[in-house]
């Protein structure tokens, strides 16, 4: 049992067993408790029983449910990771400030990825256990060498014949001169599309320069061809968050729902690639993170309140946490670490990291978190000294700050990202950035599903369920 | 303001309670910890020249009192934890060769 005051309202109590079940308590109910002071007639004491956070009597009550739930967040676990990334080429058309991936001249195919690293990065990706593989290409911009991303899903395509495994392919892109040609493959074999777009054509254009100035005009047209080809529901978008998107939170959300998305993601920049070199122009702390989403996410909740369906995706996976024991298997959500053991990177040298983050780090000029390479077995990888100071440093409950944390049946470990804010993989967590999110998040959500109207409750818990709920649907039950 | 020093009981907590308080302060806080026979000392001097807050002692006297509790806990069911863990992880999938 672990235990955290509100931050909001310090005489109450958040509590939480080891499976992630949970209540709020008054304090005086919650030091009682841990006294042995309440009694069994107290519908308190059920209700903390009926949470497993405490057992009338150890030799008599089953475990079991207990046992099911841990188990269950854990299902990560056992089947190793389920997302490989390719990057098929580091040759990009735009000169983003922050770009992470430190990309390269659209000319450039000295940075392509090669047929020997390709054809053995498929022989990789079928030693790993898991039955569901998202293989994801990205770059740079993938597109720009596609005849890569089609050599290799024939590939994977291919062997899958013996595998028998469930493949999703996905290309993070911005969409930028899609052919018919390609459109039409990915078509073929259901791919989803990810895009950027940060937000209206001032922001989106301001973000993503390109020398035509018309960043925001292609990725419309992407979009839209896009969804022509594959459908509505194959084409979906990320923000990336500038100082300057700090200040237009409603114009962002207003975006998404003028472009007829259902699902925003309001991610803060992380500090890799160029992003760490215009910090200074481009940065923010995590408070200011943190105030930008209040705002955004009331505005969110409005246009839902409308009648407009509309999910933030990182919202989504809290709530998903806190109402449910299942385990979705997010990187930043998950303990163990998801590095290495969640997803795979396979960059276009052929070296395999553990992250996208640790790959941008390699770009940055710092090969710390290198996994190995694509010549070499998985086994290899997974024996590596990296891997162990990883997990040294990559599982939550071990870790001082967060194993008495109560949100650490929820939460995750970040071994790259402490090392690239604080030089060390294990970090402080009274100054970690990445920490400071996350509650913030779990707190976020916490005092929204405690404070909320009956609609607003009713549409975190969707969220978290994974229902779609609109005004007009809550009006007609 | 100040430096802030404030005194715990030594015989209702330990100095792993005030450790693990007082570290949860370290982002904004130098912390110095010391004992005499019966108190346990903590004086915490401000980072950089930011100042404390005003309600910085009453946060670690309630941080102090969390600790205890946790370690209460702990003691009583740490040992149960690890055993349900071990027993709930048993079915994890070994990695094997290819």
């Amino acid at each position: 049992m672990r235990f955290r005051r509100l931050p909001w309202d310090p005489a109450r109590i958040l509590v939480t067993s080891m499976s992630g079940d949970w209540l709020i308590a008054e304090e005086q109910d919650f030091t009682r408790l841990v006294n042995h002071e309440i009694s069994t007639e107290e519908a308190f004491f059920t209700d903390c029983q009926a949470r497993h956070l405490i057992a009338r009597d150890t030799y008599r009550s089953t475990l079991a449910p207990l046992l099911s739930q841990y188990r269950t967040r854990k299902e990560y676990l056992t089947a190793g990771p389920s997302l490989h990334i390719f990057v098929v080429s580091l040759r990009c058309h735009h000169t983003c400030s922050y770009c992470q991936v430190s990309r390269r001249p659209v000319g450039d195919s000295a940075f392509d990825l090669g047929n020997e690293h390709a054809a053995q990065a498929v022989e990789r990706l079928f030693e790993w256990p898991s039955r569901n593989l998202t293989v994801e290409f990205q770059g740079g911009e993938p597109l720009l060498h596609f005849d890569r991303v089609r050599s290799l899903t024939q590939a994977i395509v291919e062997r899958n014949h013996s595998e028998n495994r469930s493949i999703q392919f996905v290309i993070a892109s911005t969409l930028h001169d899609l052919t018919n040609e390609q459109l039409a493959f990915m078509r073929e074999h259901q791919f989803a599309l990810s895009t950027s777009l940060d937000g209206p054509e001032w922001l989106h254009n301001a973000n993503r320069p390109r020398p035509e100035r018309d960043s925001y005009r292609r990725t419309l047209e992407g979009i839209e061809r896009g969804r022509r080809a594959l459908g509505d529901d194959a084409v979906s978008a990320l923000t990336t968050l500038t100082r300057r998107s700090l200040l237009a939170p409603d114009a962002i959300v207003d975006e998404y729902v003028k472009q007829g998305f259902h699902s925003i993601s309001l991610r803060p920049l992380s500090p890799y690639g160029f992003a760490r070199a215009t910090n200074l122009r481009t940065g923010y702390g995590m408070e200011d993170f943190l105030q930008f989403y209040q705002v955004a996410l009331d505005r969110i909740i409005g246009v839902n309140r409308s009648g407009y369906d509309l999910e933030e995706t990182y919202g989504r996976m809290v709530m998903s946490q806190l109402l449910t024991p299942f385990a979705h298997g997010y990187v930043d959500l998950r303990s163990p670490t998801g590095a290495g053991l969640g997803a795979v990177v396979y960059d276009f040298d052929g070296r395999v990291y553990p992250s996208d983050e640790a790959r941008m780090l390699a770009s940055m000029g710092d090969d710390s978190f290198v996994m190995g390479h694509v010549g070499q077995p998985v086994n290899e990888w997974l024996d590596s000294p990296l891997m162990a100071t990883l997990l040294d440093a990559g599982v939550a409950e071990a870790l001082t700050g967060c194993s008495d944390c109560a949100f650490v049946p929820l939460c995750g470990a970040d071994p790259i990202d402490h090392y690239a804010r604080q030089g060390d993989t294990i970090g402080h967590r009274p100054t970690s950035d990445f920490c400071r999110r996350q509650t913030g998040m779990f707190d976020t959500y916490l005092k929204r599903w405690e404070d909320g109207s009956t609609f607003e409750q009713g549409l975190l818990e969707n969220w978290g369920l994974r229902r779609p709920t609109t005004l007009g649907e809550e009006m007609a039950a | 303001m100040e430096d802030i020093e404030v005194a715990f009981d030594a015989t209702v907590y330990s100095v792993e309670d005030v450790l693990r308080a007082t570290h949860r302060f370290t982002d904004r806080c130098v912390t110095h910890i010391s004992t005499s026979p019966d108190k346990i000392h903590v004086r915490l001097a401000p980072v950089a020249g930011i100042p404390l807050e005003p309600t910085t002692a009453g946060l670690l006297t309630n941080a102090v009192v969390d600790e205890r509790l946790r370690a209460s806990i702990r003691r009583e069911t740490g040992e149960l934890h690890a055993t349900l863990v071990k027993a709930a992880l048993t079915g994890a999938r070994p990695r094997s060769a290819p």
